[in-house]
């Protein structure tokens, strides 16, 4: 990959980078803080890694980065430990996809990650799987997991409302 | 013993053996028949989801629509997964310049680039000076008398203690070197004439003014409008009276420098002075400071915030009652 391609790089998928790892986190600044490591990381190996494949590299090592903050804080949350307390101060939310954000937080972080790969960036199971080190059909129970559990989350609110 | 007649005898006597199957069929067997209505809510489920992530083979979707159609509460399954898609919120990485590398010839590109905007600026705010006056003077200390030179036409404020601002629509010729303002307010347009006029301005306590104007003069007086008075009340600045090159020259500024879309050309503020001057140094050094206003719900300038890598601080701006 050339110096060019480096910074087509940054203009083409420091976005969406950013925008997979922060609604993954919900932290801004941790997000940027991995997606500039992301690319640090990019530059020492500039030379090594083709051009074709730099969106996927780029989403695994903020992926992985991500995953070894998460477990040094330990702050998975089930979504089946979620109160009807809480469900009531969700209920403030008017949009439908702020709702799905805040249910998408309880979800269990590889459940989560599978999810936003899928719908943010239209990944493919197999491309999902190369990023979060998963097999194919590991991807696709999770993403069937995922989307029982917002969609569990989604009937709770409205039951709640 | 000949083998093969032995084989043939062995074949004989499994064939009379052999069972053979009744020609009878299970009696429930039309019960065990599903259509696809019957599929379950963990079926119908999978099915949503996998329509959602299209993952669903052709007659499994034909199914599905059948189920759908034939069960309401199969549809509000359907439904509510197909909400579960999440939609990527709009937001940008706002450091994406400083990830970036440049080669050397584009660091001194960069550089130059900046220099030459940081000198356009300076060469802007100088032209403005000399060309635009009232940015320095002002008209804050102009008298009556003084404006009374003007050839814009005006409305004049006389006031006894206090200054009145007053309006009127007409100001009537009486005499062949006077007018006089009617409606009792007291309003002139001043054109300077090289014979001396007079009007006669009369209201309630005000006492009577003569200022000089041209007699048979047809005004167009703007309400409100203000240009001086018989005292020392001093008239607020008004757009209206900005050059033409200073509008062009601040919205030039802000078109080019500070590289807003959507600009007006009201009066440059120092802070924006100051915004384009971080943002040259940001280029010049590849740095990442930052400094904009915060406003509030009212669309006032409630704070200024800067961020640096050194220091970060959020300035209330103190507000001064007019």
């Amino acid at each position: 990959m050339t110096v060019k391609e480096y910074n087509g790089a940054v203009d083409e998928y420091a976005d969406a980078v950013y925008r997979f790892i922060r609604a993954d986190l919900r932290d801004d600044d941790r997000a940027k803080d991995i997606v500039q490591d992301s690319y640090e990381k990019l530059w020492k190996h500039v030379a090594e890694i083709d051009y074709s494949v730099v969106k996927s590299w780029l989403f695994s090592t903020a992926y992985h980065t991500m995953i070894d903050i998460i477990r040094k804080e330990k702050r998975m949350t089930g979504l089946e430990e979620c109160e009807e307390s809480d469900l009531l101060n969700e209920s403030q939310y008017t949009d439908l996809n702020e709702i799905l954000h805040a249910a998408l937080e309880r979800l269990p972080e590889q459940h989560r990650s599978v999810v936003l790969l899928r719908d943010y960036e239209g990944y493919s199971y197999k491309e999902i799987g190369e990023i979060a080190g998963l097999s194919e059909a590991q991807v696709k129970i999770n993403i069937y997991r995922g989307r029982m559990a917002l969609k569990n989350y989604i009937g709770k609110i409205e039951t709640v409302i | 013993m000949d083998p093969e007649r032995t084989n043939m005898d062995e074949d004989e006597l499994m064939a009379s053996v052999r069972l053979e199957p009744d020609k009878i069929s299970f009696p429930g067997k039309d019960k065990l028949r599903k259509s696809a209505a019957d599929l379950t809510d963990t079926q119908i489920e999978y099915l949503s989801i996998a329509c959602l992530e299209k993952d669903i083979s052709p007659d499994q979707l034909q199914e599905l629509e059948i189920n759908l159609k034939e069960n309401s509460e199969s549809r509000a399954i359907f439904d509510t997964f197909q909400k579960t898609k999440l939609v990527p919120p709009a937001v940008v990485f706002k450091n994406k310049n400083s990830l970036k590398k440049l080669s050397a010839g584009q660091k001194v590109f960069r550089m130059a680039t900046a220099g030459l905007s940081a000198a356009a600026a300076i060469v802007i705010l100088i032209l403005s000076y000399i060309f635009v006056p009232d940015l320095i003077n002002g008209r804050n200390n102009q008298t009556a008398s003084g404006i009374i030179q003007d050839t814009t036409p005006a409305t004049i404020i006389i006031a006894g203690s206090n200054p009145i601002i007053a309006r009127t629509k007409t100001i009537i010729p009486e005499k062949e070197n006077s007018l006089t303002a009617t409606e009792g307010a007291i309003i002139l347009a001043v054109v300077p004439d090289t014979l001396p006029v007079s009007i006669i301005i009369e209201y309630q306590s005000i006492t009577s003014v003569f200022i000089p104007v041209v007699s048979g003069v047809s005004f167009q007086i703007p309400d409100l409008s203000l240009i001086a008075s018989n005292n020392s009340y001093i008239p607020k600045e008004i757009d209206e009276d900005r050059s033409r090159l200073r509008k062009f020259i601040a919205s030039t500024f802000r078109e080019k420098i500070l590289g807003e879309k959507f600009y007006t050309d009201e009066a440059i503020r120092p802070i924006e002075v100051a915004i384009a001057g971080v943002n040259g140094m940001n280029k010049l050094f590849d740095w990442n400071m930052e400094l904009r206003e915060t406003v509030d719900e009212a669309g006032e300038v409630k704070s200024v915030y800067f961020s640096s890598a050194l220091l970060t601080f959020n300035s209330p701006v103190r507000k001064t009652s007019e």
